[in-house]
Formats: structure tokens, C-alpha cells, sequence
């Protein structure tokens, strides 16, 4: 038999079976059912995370997660069926899904690492460290852009007795390794885009305004809850890499650094050393639906904070506000004034 | 404010046609690909509601953006490729294999069947992303590039998840005849 005759055999094999497929009966009733089952008022418990990694030049940041217990948000956003209420919603792009609230942050695809560890949720990008160690895959999620499942070759890298599960959800890969098989499908049933803004607010791609061209916002209210949302700035706009919100104390910490800017004193200098290899990042800080301000602190271009009509030097306070405990990229130590320790 | 819901209500309604027709005219397409990726009924079913439950809240984002059918069919490719279905079915049904060769080369109409039945059978024990693959190239007719774009790997895996698969079909069928190609 011909490679052509067997493809068309196959072919024909493959065509006769799928004559006996299911009925279409019912398909788009059950489809909205499910559909319903996954709207519900969602309740968050913020969760602010941990630590500290100290500077060298540039600096790798990351984080494990410690849940400090702070505020409790309600949105209006409908939520995902089975995922508990104190769970914390992660973005990437277009796409959030749901964790537990202790678990940190950090490079799962890590060499060394220990199936002990804190559970941890690892973003593309990022650095392994200790790669004398073979290769291995602790308990978490990790993100993957190319929209790949983990291969049945590599299931010798993840712990012993580990469920992996995997969800695809507009080409990104939301791949969640854990003890127990529940917690992975709800980490990948609660995988979905999301239409408009994130959970706490943040819009999976923005046009990023050069600095000074941020528009003055209105009046905001200093109580209120600020998202802060990380964006990669590419040559076509900027991609969501990661939200949370800021509440209790960290919101008057975060109008303590930006009351602290010195007005009128300019972007900061050129940087003198960047790594243009490395990505070019930007927080955006909003409030009440509105632009506070754009920080800009990574890559090649100039650094500062824009609050609409005023552009200043960034500070050690705005800088503790921006890097959030999710953040996994580099800055340029020294021309970035960074604090002693990350925010938790 | 009363315009603005009024206006989410119209719309809402025009979704829903929208989405009927859609299922009624692709559903079956739809569940006959879901049928020969799983080999099963209750998957198949399983496959494409859940896929269209997550398309019907974007539904408008989906038909305005994209091709419908492009993103649903990517979504049931993608449903039945991620583990987390392999680990939630621990067994997936498999016909009894005949042994590779044995009832080959006749011509009568049983035995065709037979043969047919091995076929299916051997599809159903490659891994899914050969299976995938191997599905939409000899039963969807889509090219490399195609296959590549709908299950987000690069043409290359395409190709090479094809071959293998079609490998270790020929493998599996006893068939060791000519590459022509």
C-alpha cells in the first residue's frame, strides 16, 4: 500500500466514523446553561503579597506570596462557578484565571526546585536560577504564550503524584500543577478572557502616552481602591503582564509617594545603562476608573512619573507601589530608585 | 442609563438568534470533528457544549473580531488536546486491536471493515496531539499552515506531529509499503 492509498484510506476511515457523530439536540441549550452557571457576583479578598529581592545591577525581582489579609472588594463582575470567594484573580493579556490566595510568585519552571515549596504562579518572562540542577517543575500555574499544552514526554519533570492541568484560552496556556486533582481544574475551569478590563480594572492592551502626554484626571477619591496594572510595552502598544489592587494601608502609601514627587523637576536623566534586550515596562496606577498616573522605570527610555500635566523624577515610595509582588522583570538599578524591601 | 439597557436587552436578543443559527447550522460540523479528535459520543458532546458555553458570553466580541467557526473549532481542538481532560479521564475506550497485518490485503467487504475498525482503533491510541493533528489533515483537508495557526504551534510541529502520526499508523497497520510522497 502507497503512502497515498493509506492517507486515503484514512481519510475515508475517519470521514464513515464521524457519520456517526452525536445529534446537535440540545447543544445550544446545554451550552447556555453552562454559560449561566458561571455568572455570579464574584467576592475577592485582596491578597498582598511578599518579599524581597535585593539589587544588584540590573535587578531580577521576585516574590513568594504571604496573604496579609487585607481588604474585601466586591465587584460586579461575574464570576466562574466552584471558585472559592477568597481565591486571587491573576491576567495575563487577555486572559485571567484564579488561584489560591497564599500562593506566591515566582519561576516555577525553576531548576532545583522543590515540590515543597509555597505553590507559585510563574508569567513568560522571568529568570531560573541554579541551572546546575536539572530541570523541574514545582506545584502552581505557569502561563505560556505559545498556547501549548505540557507533552506527555515531559511528565517526568513535574512531582511525583502531581495533577496537571492545562487550559487554552486565546493562544495563552494556563497549565496548573498541583497535589490535588480539584484545585487544578478550578485553576483551569476559571481560565477565560476577559471583555473590557481585568478584574481589578486593567485593560488587557493599551496605547501607552509618552510622558507629559497623559491627560488630567478628575478628582479622586484617596480612599479609594488602586489597580495597578503592568504593561510591556511593545512597537504596536503595551500588553497586560499582571494587575492587582491596592488596598488598606498600601492605598495611603501610594498617595504618600505620589504627594512626594517633586513637581516640576522632570523625567529623570537619560539612563546611562539599560539592557535593550530586556523588556520595556510601564505601571499604569488607576483609580475610580480613572488614569492617576503613568510610571515608567524600565528599558532605554526616559523614566519618570506622569500624573497628567506635571512629569517628575520617580521616587524610592512610587517605585515600592509599582512593583508589585507579581512583577518578574528587570529595572536598572542604580538610576532606579528602588526601596530596601519589596512590598508584601 | 435606561437607553443604555435598553440597548444591552436589543442586543442581547439579536446575540441569542445570532448564536442558534450559528449552532444549528455548525453544531453538527462541529460535533463530527469532536467526534473523530475524541472517539466518543459522551466526549464529543462534552467537547463542543463546553467550547460554545465559553463563546457565548463573547459571542458579540467573537463574531464582530474573529471567524466564529475558526475560533469555536480552535477551541474544541485546544478542549480535547489539554490535559486537563486527559487526567480527569483516567481510561479512554479503545477497540480491540486486530493484530497489524492480518486481515490485510483482502478485498471483500468485511474485511474492510475489519480493517477500517483497526484504523480507527490505532488513531485512538496516538497521543492527542498526533491525534489532533493526524484529524485535521486527512478528515478537516487542512493544510500544515492551518493546522499550525489552529492548534497555536509552529508549522514545523505541525508537520512533524503529522508524519509521526502517520507513522506510527502504518506502524500499527503492519503497512510497509512505498513512501510516494
Amino acid at each position: 500500500m502507497t503512502m497515498s492509498e493509506f492517507e486515503n484510506k484514512l481519510g475515508e476511515t475517519l470521514a464513515q466514523r464521524a457519520e456517526v457523530a452525536p445529534s446537535v439536540a440540545g447543544l445550544a441549550e446545554g451550552a447556555r446553561t453552562r454559560a449561566r452557571r458561571r455568572r455570579t457576583t464574584r467576592i475577592m479578598a485582596g491578597a498582598s503579597v511578599a518579599v524581597v529581592a535585593m539589587v544588584a545591577v540590573p535587578v531580577g525581582i521576585s516574590a513568594l506570596s504571604v496573604d496579609d489579609g487585607g481588604g474585601v472588594q466586591v465587584t460586579n463582575r461575574p464570576s466562574v462557578a466552584g471558585v472559592p470567594a477568597d481565591w486571587r484573580w491573576e491576567s495575563w493579556h487577555d486572559v485571567e484565571f484564579a488561584v489560591p490566595p497564599a500562593w506566591g510568585y515566582g519561576p516555577l519552571s525553576q531548576y532545583c526546585i522543590s515540590s515543597n515549596s509555597n505553590p507559585i504562579v510563574e508569567r513568560p518572562g522571568g529568570f531560573s536560577t541554579q541551572v546546575a540542577c536539572p530541570k523541574s517543575f514545582g506545584y502552581g500555574v505557569l502561563v505560556s504564550a505559545e498556547g501549548l499544552a505540557p507533552d506527555a514526554e515531559d511528565a517526568t519533570l513535574y512531582p511525583e503524584g502531581a495533577t496537571v492541568s492545562a487550559a487554552t484560552v486565546e493562544g495563552v496556556t494556563v497549565t496548573a500543577i498541583t497535589a490535588d486533582a480539584q484545585t487544578a481544574e478550578t485553576i483551569t475551569g476559571s481560565a477565560a478572557s476577559y471583555p473590557g478590563a481585568d478584574f481589578y480594572g486593567c485593560e488587557a492592551e493599551v496605547a501607552v502616552p509618552a510622558l507629559g502626554d497623559m491627560a488630567a484626571g478628575g478628582d479622586f477619591a484617596r480612599d479609594a481602591q488602586i489597580a495597578v496594572c503592568r504593561y510591556e510595552i511593545g512597537a504596536d502598544g503595551a500588553n497586560l503582564l499582571g494587575s492587582e489592587a491596592l488596598t488598606g494601608d498600601n492605598i495611603e502609601k501610594a498617595w504618600l509617594g505620589l504627594d512626594a514627587l517633586q513637581t516640576g523637576a522632570g523625567p529623570n536623566p537619560e539612563p546611562g545603562s539599560c539592557l535593550p534586550s530586556s523588556a520595556t515596562e510601564a505601571v499604569l496606577l488607576r483609580s475610580g476608573g480613572q488614569d492617576l498616573a503613568w510610571v515608567h522605570y524600565s528599558g532605554c527610555s526616559t523614566h519618570g512619573v506622569d500624573v497628567g500635566g506635571a512629569v517628575s523624577r520617580l521616587n524610592e515610595q512610587v517605585m515600592w507601589t509599582v512593583i508589585s509582588p507579581n512583577a518578574g522583570g528587570f529595572v536598572s538599578g542604580g538610576e532606579v530608585p528602588l526601596p530596601k524591601e519589596l512590598r508584601r | 442609563m435606561l437607553n443604555e439597557t435598553a440597548t444591552r436587552l436589543q442586543v442581547g436578543v439579536a446575540l441569542t438568534d445570532d448564536f442558534e443559527a450559528y449552532v444549528a447550522a455548525r453544531g453538527p460540523a462541529l460535533l463530527r470533528l469532536a467526534y473523530v479528535l475524541t472517539g466518543n459520543e459522551s466526549d464529543a458532546q462534552d467537547v463542543v457544549q463546553d467550547a460554545l458555553s465559553r463563546a457565548l458570553p463573547r459571542w458579540q466580541r467573537i463574531t464582530s473580531v474573529d471567524d466564529p467557526d475558526a475560533y469555536v473549532r480552535r477551541m474544541v481542538v485546544n478542549a480535547h488536546v489539554s490535559w486537563w481532560r486527559k487526567f480527569r479521564r483516567k481510561e479512554s475506550p479503545v477497540h480491540e486491536v486486530v493484530l497489524p497485518g492480518s486481515q490485510l490485503g483482502a478485498d471483500d467487504e468485511t474485511v474492510t471493515k475489519v480493517g477500517n475498525d483497526e484504523l480507527w482503533a490505532a488513531c485512538a491510541r496516538l497521543p492527542r496531539d498526533q491525534r489532533a493533528a493526524v484529524v485535521l489533515r486527512y478528515y478537516e483537508q487542512l493544510s500544515f499552515a492551518e493546522i499550525a495557526a489552529l492548534t497555536g504551534v509552529a508549522e514545523a510541529t505541525a508537520r512533524s506531529r503529522v508524519h509521526r502520526g502517520l507513522g506510527a499508523l502504518r506502524t500499527a497497520m503492519g503497512v510497509m509499503g512505498d513512501d510516494d510522497e
